[in-house]
Formats: C-alpha cells, sequence, structure tokens
C-alpha cells in the first residue's frame, strides 16, 4: 500500500501546493522563513550539480551567489533596471564569472580545484568588500527595492497579501522553474555523462569524453543557478553584503548540500530546510549555535554519512525489500 | 608493405621517477590480431595506457593512420578510433547497463555500425540486464559490458587488456567465442594477456614482452608449433589445448 502511494502521488506537486498555502495558513515569520529555505534551497541544489552530480568539490561556490546578488541588486536600484531583466542579467553574470575562473579551475583537480575555487572566491569577496562606489563596500549595498509586484494583487487569492508575500510567491514560482530545469540537466543525457565522471574521471575520458570541457559546463551552471539564488536574496534581505561572497558562506552551504544528502536530488532543498530551522530553533535557547552545528556534523558524517533524505531513501528501500521478500 | 593501422616506435614511459617501458616498438596491421604476452608486471598495460594517452610516453612516437597521437588526449584517442576496455573492466556503475552503452555512443561520437542492439545481439546475457545497475553485474558480465561501451564508439582498433584475467574458465570459453567474432568481422585488435590459451587461439602476430621491453616477436603459429621457444620465452609450462 504505502509502496503504491509512493509511486502514485504526485509529491512534487504535493509539496509546491503545500507552499503555496503557508502565507495563508502560518505567519509573517513562516512566510520570510519559507522564502530563505527556498532561496538557499536553490544555492545548495546548484552547488550539488557539482558535487554529487559531477563529484567536483567546489570551497566557492558563494562567490556566484553573492555575484548575482550585486548584480541583480546593482542593476535594480542604481540603473531602474525592472526584476524581470536583472534577474536573468545576475544568473548571465554568475555564468560568465564562472565561465573565466572555471576555465581554471577544472585545469586542476581534487585538493588543488578546491583550493582554486577558493582563491577565486575570495577575489570576488575582496573586491565586493573594497569596492565602494559600485558595492556600497564593507558597508553593503542596502535599501534594495522589492521588484514592482502590483501585477501579482490581480491575481485570485493575492488582492489582500503584503510585499513580503507576494515575494514569497514570486520566490516560490522562480524557484521551482530553477529546480525543475537543474533536475532535467541531472536527468538528462548530459547529466549522466557528469555522472561518469564523477565515478572515475578517467574511464570517462578514455571513453572519448572531453572531462574538462563537461566539469566547465557543469561549472558555469552550477555558477549561474547559484547566481539567480543570490538575486533573489539580495532583494529577499533588502541589501547585499560582501558576506554573501565569504568563504563562510561557501561551507555552508556545502553542509546543508551534505547534511541534506548529496545522491538526492532534493537532498540540498531538506539541507537548507534543516539549517535553517535548526538555527532559528537553536539560537533561541543558546548563543553556542556554531558548537551545536558542529557537532550535529560530527554525528552526521559518522552516523549517516548518506544525509538526512539519502538515509530516509535508504530506509524506505530497506523497508519496501522486506516486504517484497 | 601496407603502413600498419597502429604503430608505435620505441617509447619509454615512466611512472614518475620509476621507468616502465624501455624502447618499445610495435606495429598493428589493419584487420589483424596482435598479442603482447608476458607475465605480470614486464609493461603490457602500460603500453596500452601510453598508446591510449593515460600514461603519455615520455619519448619516442605513436602513429595512428600516419598520424602522430603520442601527446594527444586521452578522449581525442578514443574519438579518433582507439577502444580501450581496461583490465579492471570497470563500468561505470550508477548506470544501468543501457545507460553504459548509451554512453560509450555518445562520448565517442563516431558514426559506424554498432548500436545497442547489436551490442545485444553479441551478447544477449546484457539484453536481459539492460535495466540493472551494472554495479550489480557479473565480473563476466562486467566485462561483456566494457566491450560492448567501447564497440558502441564504434571504434576502429580495440586495446583489450588481459580479458580473461579473474573469469570462470566456462565464461572465458563464451568471451573467446564472441571476441572471435569480432576479429572475423574485421575488428583490428591488441590483445595483452598473461597466458597462452587466449591469445594462441586470437592472435595472428605476438610480442613477448620482459622488462619493459620486446624480447621476442613473431606470428603466433611459431610460439604454437615450438614448445621450446614457448619455455624459453615464458617460462610457462603451459599446454596449447
Amino acid at each position: 500500500m504505502t509502496t503504491r502511494l509512493a509511486r502514485t502521488v504526485p509529491w512534487m506537486t504535493v509539496a509546491f501546493v503545500a507552499a503555496l498555502l503557508i502565507p495563508v495558513v502560518g505567519t509573517r515569520f513562516y512566510t520570510s522563513v519559507a522564502t530563505d529555505v527556498l532561496i538557499l534551497g536553490l544555492f545548495a541544489t546548484s552547488l550539488n550539480l557539482l558535487l554529487g552530480t559531477t563529484g567536483l568539490v567546489s570551497f566557492g561556490h558563494a562567490a556566484y551567489f553573492a555575484i548575482g546578488a550585486y548584480v541583480c541588486a546593482i542593476a535594480m536600484k542604481t540603473y531602474d533596471v525592472p526584476f524581470a531583466l536583472a534577474f536573468p542579467l545576475a544568473g548571465v553574470a554568475s555564468g560568465v564569472a564562472a565561465l573565466v575562473f572555471g576555465f581554471f579551475c577544472v585545469r586542476l583537480t581534487k585538493i588543488y580545484f578546491a583550493m582554486l575555487t577558493l582563491a577565486f572566491a575570495q577575489i570576488v569577496w575582496a573586491i565586493c568588500f573594497k569596492w565602494n562606489d559600485v558595492t556600497g563596500g564593507e558597508q553593503g549595498f542596502n535599501n534594495v527595492p522589492y521588484p514592482d509586484l502590483g501585477w501579482m494583487e490581480a491575481l485570485p487569492g493575492l488582492a489582500s497579501m503584503r510585499t513580503g508575500e507576494l515575494y514569497f510567491y514570486l520566490t516560490l514560482v522562480l524557484v521551482s522553474l530553477c529546480l525543475y530545469i537543474l533536475r532535467r540537466i541531472t536527468n538528462s543525457p548530459f547529466g549522466r555523462i557528469l555522472t561518469t565522471i564523477r565515478e572515475n574521471p578517467e574511464r570517462a575520458e578514455f571513453v572519448g569524453i572531453d572531462v574538462r570541457r563537461f566539469e566547465l559546463a557543469a561549472f558555469v551552471i552550477a555558477g549561474l543557478f547559484a547566481g539567480l539564488a543570490g538575486a533573489l536574496f539580495g532583494i529577499f534581505n533588502r541589501g547585499v553584503f560582501p558576506d554573501f561572497g565569504y568563504w563562510a558562506k561557501s561551507a555552508e552551504v556545502l553542509i546543508m548540500v551534505i547534511l541534506g544528502g548529496m545522491g538526492q536530488f532534493f537532498g540540498p532543498l531538506v539541507g537548507a530546510f534543516t539549517l535553517v530551522a535548526l538555527n532559528q530553533q537553536i539560537t533561541s535557547y543558546t548563543e553556542y549555535w556554531p558548537l551545536v552545528l558542529g557537532l550535529l556534523l560530527i554525528i552526521l558524517l559518522y552516523a549517516f554519512p548518506a544525509g538526512i533524505l539519502g538515509t530516509a531513501a535508504d530506509l524506505v528501500k530497506a523497508l519496501r525489500g522486506r516486504r517484497n521478500a | 608493405m601496407t603502413a600498419p593501422l597502429l604503430d608505435v616506435r620505441d617509447i619509454h614511459t615512466s611512472y614518475g621517477r620509476s621507468r616502465a617501458l624501455f624502447g618499445v616498438s610495435l606495429a598493428v596491421p589493419k584487420g589483424a590480431c596482435v598479442c603482447l604476452l608476458g607475465r605480470n608486471g614486464v609493461g603490457k598495460t602500460t603500453t596500452m595506457r601510453s598508446i591510449m594517452g593515460l600514461t603519455p610516453a615520455s619519448s619516442g612516437q605513436i602513429i595512428w593512420k600516419g598520424e602522430e597521437i603520442t601527446r594527444r588526449r586521452p578522449f581525442e584517442i578514443a574519438r579518433a578510433g582507439i577502444g580501450f576496455v581496461p583490465e579492471d573492466r570497470r563500468v561505470f556503475a550508477d548506470l544501468d547497463v543501457l545507460e553504459n552503452l548509451e554512453v560509450g555512443g555518445r562520448a565517442a561520437a563516431r558514426p559506424g555500425p554498432w548500436t545497442v542492439d547489436a551490442v545485444f545481439d553479441l551478447f544477449p546475457k546484457l539484453r536481459e540486464l539492460s535495466r540493472r545497475r551494472s554495479g550489480f553485474l557479473s565480473g563476466g558480465e562486467q566485462q561483456m559490458l566494457t566491450i560492448g561501451r567501447t564497440l558502441m564508439g564504434n571504434p576502429e582498433l580495440l586495446l583489450l587488456d588481459e580479458p580473461s584475467e579473474g573469469l570462470a574458465p566456462l565464461v572465458v570459453e563464451t568471451l573467446l567465442e564472441q571476441v572471435s567474432r569480432l576479429k572475423a568481422q574485421g575488428l583490428t585488435i591488441l590483445l595483452a594477456e598473461q597466458g597462452l590459451h587466449f591469445s594462441l587461439a586470437l592472435a595472428d602476430h605476438v610480442y613477448v614482452l620482459q622488462k619493459g621491453a620486446v624480447r621476442y616477436s613473431g606470428p603466433s603459429s611459431a610460439l604454437r608449433d615450438d614448445p621450446k621457444l614457448r619455455d624459453d620465452l615464458l617460462a610457462l609450462a603451459s599446454p596449447v589445448d
């Protein structure tokens, strides 16, 4: 019975509809948390195209998040570009940056690759930190305007919504669209070639795959979607700060991916949710959140290396196996 | 005499500071099956890895269809028409049988007669297993899948590194029959083997390697008909059954 249920229920549609109800049922606080989770979930999922699918460990993924956030915010505030243009522009800018940095990174392997991604990210951070005239430097780029969401009030059920709630809906639709595209990419023949590279780059190479080119393509796509996430986050946060590109941010998104499970497409989203929720809960009890996070990670890495969703999937599989036996 | 399809000229190869090949030369004519014979560690695999560009030769030349490929990258060499079936015969374990074959065809991107169906005709066992995760296949099935995946790239030359290694005798017989069919279809094969069984059944020409160099080169019939030469070269009392 449960197996049939698991197969026939369109879980993604259910999740989408449930998310639609959050502003209706929940408080403003929950809507805000949900927006946060969605955006960081997209950010983490974009990283997982490198980590889980291609087997590349990037320690500098925050760079593309930051570039997207700054480009969108600066375009909207300084140059009055409408969101509909600034948003894709942010993705393109991050994608181009990923193309330039990635060109060098994919020439190295393993830890050297990871270190170079970190080095480039620190350069991006330093530029954001110091380029006062454009980025606002250390003080950040503040008062990022919301996009014009007036048209959304004409939609059924949204007439009396606040801007923050409308922005949640906009985020929900855009993130869902991005996740859909990323999933299609992961399951495409292109994605399968990335899987062969993860399994064994040398073998992939002598089968005839130009490994570096495919790694670069994955790097650019991951950077592009990280940039889109950054663009959404800058507006949500009402400001963009150099911290967005700092190595700690890169570590945070890596933790989300590992926490949720990099072997599952929706693992990073679950990881983002868990990290945000835990952060909210634990910081209300103690100021030693990093300590709790550290302990949590240790337990996770030893006991559940497949992450939350990976462990859950293994459990379901085991239960089904027992039933069928 | 026409130029061979593959011409290896005096290659020297090392892994870091440890040298593995000391001037290996060999020629593979079109349509022939050539065998590299020798015991463990004499340089058979290194020769193949050098041809494939995985461990590039530090000196010497590798000529493929009249063009030098010595320092090309492995994927370029694969696309030029050399298919490599390594000794560890590892498949892409997370992909199923069909996906492995499709990746092989797509990656090499060479036009030719090989399709998934043609591979399944050669290895009927794989057809039954087409949706099985390839990590769960037996050793013999993985060997067939690796060969099939390589064939999907429509190679003109197949490098087979110890295909019979670690397989049950019955599986070896099946494999031998299947590789013979490939040869009969006109595929050029460079084979590496430790034992005589597979090699003498298939090969037209044999190179015996010792300590990273060619010790003997001659038609396989000479080796087949002369037990003394055989013992002398391989120090193996292995009868030809």
